[in-house]
């Protein structure tokens, strides 16, 4: 199977959006050094999430984002009605996911911890309650640029009027061996498949409706690339998310 | 002005085989679709029964079970797909194709075994595991639209497909939609869940009754074609009925438990309801999420309440996962299929194992028998860990909703 999958590089979107927010997270520790968002390798704990880095890494990149969820400060506010969240990732918790059969194989019996923090809306749900977000909650998979995905979602749901902003957040693991393996096979069969980034990380957009007379933005694909070079090709396919954080909060702003 | 969104075609797989007549021979006959699980061995777990299909009722169009092996999703889709399109009379090119999936587990065993025992993995079939590889390949190998999208937010993700369908077809963005969602049960996903005690330990479900103690697993998968009621009837396609609301909303209440007091489920059904244009009133029907868990079916019943008032205990509420299991990803694709079923054919599906009342669940539940009932819109309800809630409204075709 060839697959030529669209992205969603040369649209723009429907009206004009503002980014109200942006960060990224590489917690490589010093193999993050010169790379956006780098940080040290230990991430805050959520309680109740062990083994995987996936959430924890959600749960950091949009505290990051969005201000600390105890403050009246934070980009949320009294928003939480008309906020909506969309995580997108390829792969999902594979550490989570992985864990668990490869225990079953094994022939140890699960940890219940593992049955719930295994789907990518657990943690949507503790950041929900931190923020008082009671908006419509979204979560996708997409072979090549599921962060360009993301932010034509969040036009959507913009545009439908089902929020005034939307927390986009992308996140991707590092690649285990099933990962590895599914990477090297549909590269092997010639199909398109989005690049993983070096390590764990992840990457969050606030994107809001603007106001008229704003100029239309690109949305932005994980092929797009800065004047200078790769907007982060350490990130793999979140680099277009990004990129949307960093390009269009000059403009939008 | 919003496009109306039709259903023109699906194509249904379930624990009593494959296409409608199956769904109206099982479920709506009053029949479960829970057996011993004979596709691995379960010993290991609390747990003993799913809804699998184990070839009684209409096997799948060129996929012949074979005893002891989870079909491959891919397979089921693609035959679901086939159905769907062929009884829309359309072929699907430019389609987005929308599926809620976690990926098909079936391959992910093998490959853990392999790496076990130090082989190279070979198993083609641990690819899809890959969410978004099983739109992508449905459709390359179908001609469908180029852009093709998994959903992967757990129990609502095929819901949140056809409601995503749904509004890029309101809003002039596609004219013809595939969505659907799969699930088809393996021992990886069976062993989670049963490690969280979330399954029931006497062999049914039960909802909504007295003493229910959780939900089993079944096989799902469906796929509709959506499509802009104008683009249908300029073609001449029969319109089977109208998605004619959809919303979502979060509980932020708690990582896995939802709001006591249902009040994202009922966000999610109250903002369906206004965007079909109806008053709560003229709900019909709910298929509701009833999993059989002690938690959800109060606070869905809190949510029914919040939404319907005075009026909720008039208006019949099923959970045909008594019936069909609950198939996760697939939920809400099924019983999107299995709600239109009631509105077509006025037949409203029953909530089986349904035995003594629970006072904390005090609506109508439709116990063990279908019942007619002349309806014009139902609401099919569904919920995910998260506090994630999805409604959609289903329309009768030939409803004006005005």
């Amino acid at each position: 199977m060839t697959a030529r999958t669209n992205t969603p590089a040369a649209a723009d979107f429907v009206r004009p959006r503002a980014v109200a927010g942006a960060a990224c997270l590489a917690p490589w520790g010093e193999r993050a050094e010169g790379v956006p968002g780098g940080a040290a390798e230990e991430l805050p704990k959520v309680v109740g999430f062990v083994l995987s880095r996936f959430s924890p890494i959600v749960n950091a990149a949009v505290v990051e984002c969005l201000g600390d969820p105890t403050s009246e400060d934070n980009l949320v506010g009294q928003a939480g009605p008309r906020t909506a969240m969309v995580l997108a990732t390829m792969y999902g918790d594979t550490v989570t996911g992985d864990t668990a059969t490869a225990r079953m194989v094994d022939g140890k019996v699960h940890s219940p911890l593992l049955f719930f923090q295994s789907v990518t809306t657990s943690i949507l749900g503790h950041l929900t309650k931190k923020y008082g977000i009671t908006g419509p909650l979204t979560s996708l998979s997409h072979l090549t640029d599921p962060g360009g995905q993301a932010l034509l979602l969040a036009d959507s749901l913009l545009e439908s009027d089902a929020a005034d902003q939307v927390v986009i957040v992308g996140v991707e693991t590092a690649a285990n061996e099933r990962a590895a393996s599914v990477q090297q096979r549909l590269t092997e069969n010639q199909e398109q498949v989005g690049a993983l980034p070096v390590s764990d990380a992840a990457a969050v957009v606030l994107l809001r409706k603007a106001g008229q007379g704003s100029e239309r933005l690109p949305l932005l694909a994980s092929a797009v690339t800065e004047p200078d070079g790769a907007a982060a090709p350490e990130y793999g396919w979140l680099s277009g998310l990004v990129a949307a954080g960093r390009v269009q909060a000059g403009v939008a702003a | 002005m919003a496009a109306e969104v039709a259903i023109t075609g699906y194509g249904v797989f379930t624990s009593y085989g494959f296409g409608t007549q199956a769904l109206r021979d099982g479920l709506f006959a009053g029949h479960t679709g829970f057996t011993p699980v004979t596709r691995f061995d379960s010993t290991p777990y609390h747990a003993d029964r799913a809804a699998t299909y184990e070839g009684e009722g209409p096997e799948i169009p060129g996929l012949p079970l074979k005893p002891g092996v989870t079909p491959g999703q891919g397979e089921v889709l693609r035959a679901c797909a086939l159905a769907a399109l062929a009884m829309a009379r359309h072929n699907g090119a430019d389609a987005p194709v929308l599926l809620g999936t976690a990926g098909d587990h079936s391959g992910n065993r093998g490959f853990w075994e392999d790496i076990a025992t130090g082989r190279a993995p070979a198993d083609p079939r641990v690819l899809d595991s890959l969410p978004s590889r099983l739109a992508e390949r449905l459709g390359e190998e179908l001609g469908l639209g180029r852009r093709r999208l998994a959903f992967v937010n757990a129990c609502v993700a095929s819901t949140n497909a056809i409601a995503h369908g749904a509004d890029l077809i309101s809003r002039g963005s596609a004219d013809v939609v595939v969505a659907g969602g799969s699930y088809l049960v393996t021992e990886d996903v069976f062993a989670k869940f049963d490690s969280g005690k979330a399954l029931s330990r006497e062999g049914v479900v039960r909802p909504f009754a007295k003493g229910r103690m959780g939900l089993l697993q079944g096989d799902g998968v469906a796929v509709l074609v959506l499509e802009s009621v104008r683009h249908a009837q300029e073609r001449g396609a029969d319109i089977l009925g109208k998605v004619a609301g959809w919303g979502m909303a979060a509980d932020a209440h708690h990582v896995i438990q939802p709001h006591p007091r249902g009040e994202g489920m009922a966000a999610a059904a109250t903002a369906a309801i206004r965007k079909a244009g109806i008053a709560p009133e003229q709900i019909g029907y709910v298929n509701a999420h009833g999993t059989g868990t002690p938690l959800n079916d109060v606070a869905e019943t809190a949510a029914l309440h919040r939404v319907f008032g005075e009026h909720a205990p008039r208006v019949p509420v099923s959970s045909t996962k008594s019936g069909t299991g609950h198939m996760l990803e697939a939920t809400g694709a099924v019983e999107a299929v299995i709600t239109l079923l009631a509105l077509r054919e006025g037949l409203l599906p029953p909530t089986l194992g349904y035995q003594e009342p629970d006072p904390d669940c005090d609506l109508d539940y439709v116990p063990n028998t279908a019942r007619p009932a002349d309806i014009t819109h139902a609401l099919s309800l569904n919920a995910a860990f998260g506090g994630v809630n999805a409604a959609l409204v289903l329309e009768r075709a030939g409803e004006d909703a005005a």
